[in-house]
């Protein structure tokens, strides 16, 4: 059985005048040692799945198992020892960290409230050793300012690690770091994933970083999953037209290679979404009559044994013609195929 | 092409208990109106604190140590806090690398919008204020601006947040837009959405644009010109067009060769500057750079300027030849 398992987790913020549904009932699952990737548009419900799945928000309902533990069903007092087992590593590294306090202190910090019991030797140990993890051994003595963007990520990092979690929520984790930075910072990811078997839940806009880190991605638009799979499969052959739009966007280096043009129509005015029917139809370029009626949900597609979902009721129709397929194994770095010039 | 913005040998140096850090050292590049300069390095090279310096908006301990800023004729280093105030937002507008760090969390959305419009355009009722917010929060792909007006900054996701403080960047429609990582936390499409209107401001209005980012896709398709910097240096500048198709610095080269899908040559090895506490010696590159002799460690490397244009590289071996006959076709 699956390590995180997800069950229509839902949510919606009541602020001020209008309710915003953030979440729409998402199910997923995680394995130890794998990474599941959420990607989607700004404002689709990401971080709020992360944060619900660590009881950091309350969910309107569904339900959360990590291991044996049916999270959203515990007592307060018990969520916050459970927040051993799960942690979260946010964006901004340095908007995270106390600039007045010495790396090894920001390290132990979680220690000192979740296992009160350690005596300061352990303490120090737990902090040397995650620390060394994270290739950081010789920086405990020194202030979170004077380091570079990623060694502050690694604290962020090493600061999640320390309590020796088992999941971890990781909200675009190197999205304000340069390239090689942002490779650090995978590498070490990964390392400590394969060492403690970790579940990581990576969520990002990077697609790149994406096909590195993750085994199956899940694409998110207002608070639904469009499409979810594996990693692989769906940057080869995307079948939404939401995923098909998000891979639309790559920016070539070669200035001379111009952008393609984004898969999307300007906004149908007068569709109401509060009515059924697919919530993309409004931007669809594939739209078509039976878009509109019933609220869609996730089909399986493909082989069976992929677990691949789509949300599209054309998913079918908008299968590659056979010669468009591309060749098993694709170039990971290739564009998706309709970016492709034919 | 007419120079809005003039930065001659800027240098700014941060007071840390370990020392004065030279953070930037010597940095010069001019801009033009209608024009887009992007900012480019790996982190901590001093794009921000470069950017920052010129809106007076340096970290505690941070000064400039030198050289100038001129603005429409205007020297930016020479100005009283609150003169650089009233520029700064008017006709300089600045989208800041975090955010949330420009936002109030205790105020409602609006009533900041408010608050910086009437700052700089007294006489502005609330409704005209709101409508003039809606527009620009429409304008940046937020579908439900009264939604965000009326809430708070704790209610909006990343890329909302980013997208409220561009819009309230070019609200007044600056001379000047200074963005630092503006589009971080958005999706590819809204990414592109939001750096078109950026682009169709300047175009469309003769504006100019300062553009940080790590993204090189961004800046190889958005921006006209470039600096790379590489800990708190100009390693090269020059047009995108040029920099890009055939870069000359060998940090440049291996910038270009690391993006996953778009490198070739080689990638850069792993590393990075040392903090700096002294004014460089030899090329701070030297210890990573394949191509570097003894020369490059003792002795600063000269700026070659005779690639033509108005092309700089920082570098002892620049191989002129093969540059001037490998000049883009178009
Ligand atoms: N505390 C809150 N109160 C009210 N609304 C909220 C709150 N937190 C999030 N929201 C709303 O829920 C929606 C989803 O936000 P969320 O932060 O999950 O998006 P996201 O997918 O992570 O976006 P981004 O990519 O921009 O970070 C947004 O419309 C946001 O405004
Ligand atoms: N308050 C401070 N105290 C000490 N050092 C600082 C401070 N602020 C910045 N620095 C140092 O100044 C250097 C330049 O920082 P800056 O933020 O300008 O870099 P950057 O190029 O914008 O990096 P990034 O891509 O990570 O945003 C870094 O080495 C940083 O560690
Ligand atoms: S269901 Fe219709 S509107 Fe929705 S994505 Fe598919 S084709 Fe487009
Ligand atoms: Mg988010
Ligand atoms: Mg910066």
């Amino acid at each position: 059985m699956a390590h995180l398992r997800v069950e229509n987790l839902t949510k919606t913020f009541h602020a001020g005048g209008e309710p915003v549904r953030a979440v729409g009932g998402v199910s997923f699952t995680i394995e130890r040692g794998k990474t599941l990737a959420l990607i989607g548009e700004s404002g689709s419900g990401k971080s709020t799945v992360g944060r619900l799945v660590l009881r950091l928000v309350d969910a309107d309902a569904g339900r959360v198992h990590l291991g044996d533990v049916d999270v959203l069903s515990l007592p307060p007092h018990r969520v916050r020892a459970q927040r051993r087992e799960m942690q979260i590593v946010f964006q901004e590294p340095f908007e995270s960290l106390n600039p007045r306090m010495r790396v090894a202190d920001i390290v132990a910090e979680p220690l000192v409230i979740h296992e009160r019991g350690l005596t300061k030797d352990q303490r120090r140990q737990r902090v040397r050793d995650v620390l060394d993890e994270v290739g950081l051994v010789d920086y405990g003595d020194r202030y979170p300012q004077g380091l570079s963007g990623g060694q502050q990520q690694r604290i962020g990092i090493a600061r999640a690690l320390i309590t020796n979690p088992s999941f971890v929520v990781l909200d675009e984790p190197t999205s304000s770091l340069d390239l090689s930075v942002q490779a650090q910072v995978l590498d070490v990811l990964s390392q400590v994933q394969e060492r403690h078997g970790l579940a990581y839940l990576y969520i990002s806009h990077d697609l790149a970083t994406v096909r590195e880190i993750a085994d199956d991605v899940a694409v998110m638009y207002r608070g639904e999953f469009r499409e979810v799979g594996p990693v692989a499969a769906i940057t080869s052959d995307p079948r939404d037209p939401y995923t098909r739009l998000l891979m639309s966007g790559f920016l070539s280096v070669d200035p001379r290679e111009a952008p393609a043009p984004l898969q999307s129509a300007p906004a149908r005015p007068g569709v109401d979404l509060n009515e059924p029917g697919c919530v993309f139809r409004a931007r669809c370029v594939h739209v078509a009559e039976e878009c509109s009626g019933t609220d869609l949900s996730l089909s399986p597609v493909g082989d069976t044994k992929m677990l691949r979902q789509v949300r599209c009721v054309r998913h079918d129709e908008l299968a590659p013609a056979p010669d468009d397929v591309p060749r098993s194994g694709a170039d990971p770095t290739c564009p998706p195929p309709d970016r492709q010039e034919r | 092409m007419t120079v809005l913005l003039e930065a001659s040998n800027l240098s700014v140096n941060i007071d840390t208990p370990r020392g004065d850090l030279h953070v930037v050292e010597d940095v010069s590049f001019s801009l033009g109106e209608g024009e887009i300069l992007g900012v480019v390095g790996e982190s901590g090279c001093g794009k921000s604190t470069t950017v920052r310096s010129l809106i007076g908006l340096l970290p505690r301990g941070g000064r400039v140590t030198g050289g100038s800023a001129l603005f429409d004729g205007v020297d930016l280093f020479a100005q009283r806090p609150a003169s650089l105030r009233a520029i700064r937002g008017d006709q300089i507008g600045f989208v800041a690398q975090n955010p949330f760090g420009l936002l109030n969390p205790v105020l409602p959305i609006a009533k900041q919008f408010r608050t910086l419009i009437r700052a700089h355009r007294g006489g502005l009722g609330k409704a005209e204020c709101a409508s003039m917010a809606r527009e620009a929060l429409l304008r940046t792909g937020i579908h439900e601006p009264d939604r965000v007006l009326h809430g708070y900054a704790h209610q909006l996701s990343g890329g909302m947040a980013q997208r409220v403080v561009i819009a309230m960047a070019t609200i007044l429609d600056p001379r000047l837009l200074i963005s630092d990582e503006p589009t971080t936390a958005l999706d590819v499409t809204i990414q592109r959405q939001v750096l078109e209107l950026m682009r169709d401001v300047v175009r469309l209005g003769n504006r100019s644009m300062i553009l940080v980012t790590h993204d090189l896709g961004v800046v190889a398709q958005f921006c006209d010109s470039v600096i790379v910097m590489y800990s708190g240096s100009v390693v090269e500048s020059g047009k995108v067009a040029e920099v890009f198709t055939h870069p000359e610095h060998p940090y440049t080269r291996g910038l270009l060769a690391s993006v996953p899908g778009g490198g070739r040559g080689e990638t850069l090895p792993p590393g990075g500057p040392p903090a700096r506490f002294e004014p460089a010696r030899g090329c701070q590159f030297a210890p990573r750079c394949s191509r570097a002799e003894t020369l490059c460690s003792v002795e600063p490397p000269p700026t070659v300027s005779s690639l033509g244009g108005d092309r700089r590289v920082r570098c002892h071996f620049v191989e002129i030849e093969e540059a001037t006959h490998g000049a883009p076709a178009g």
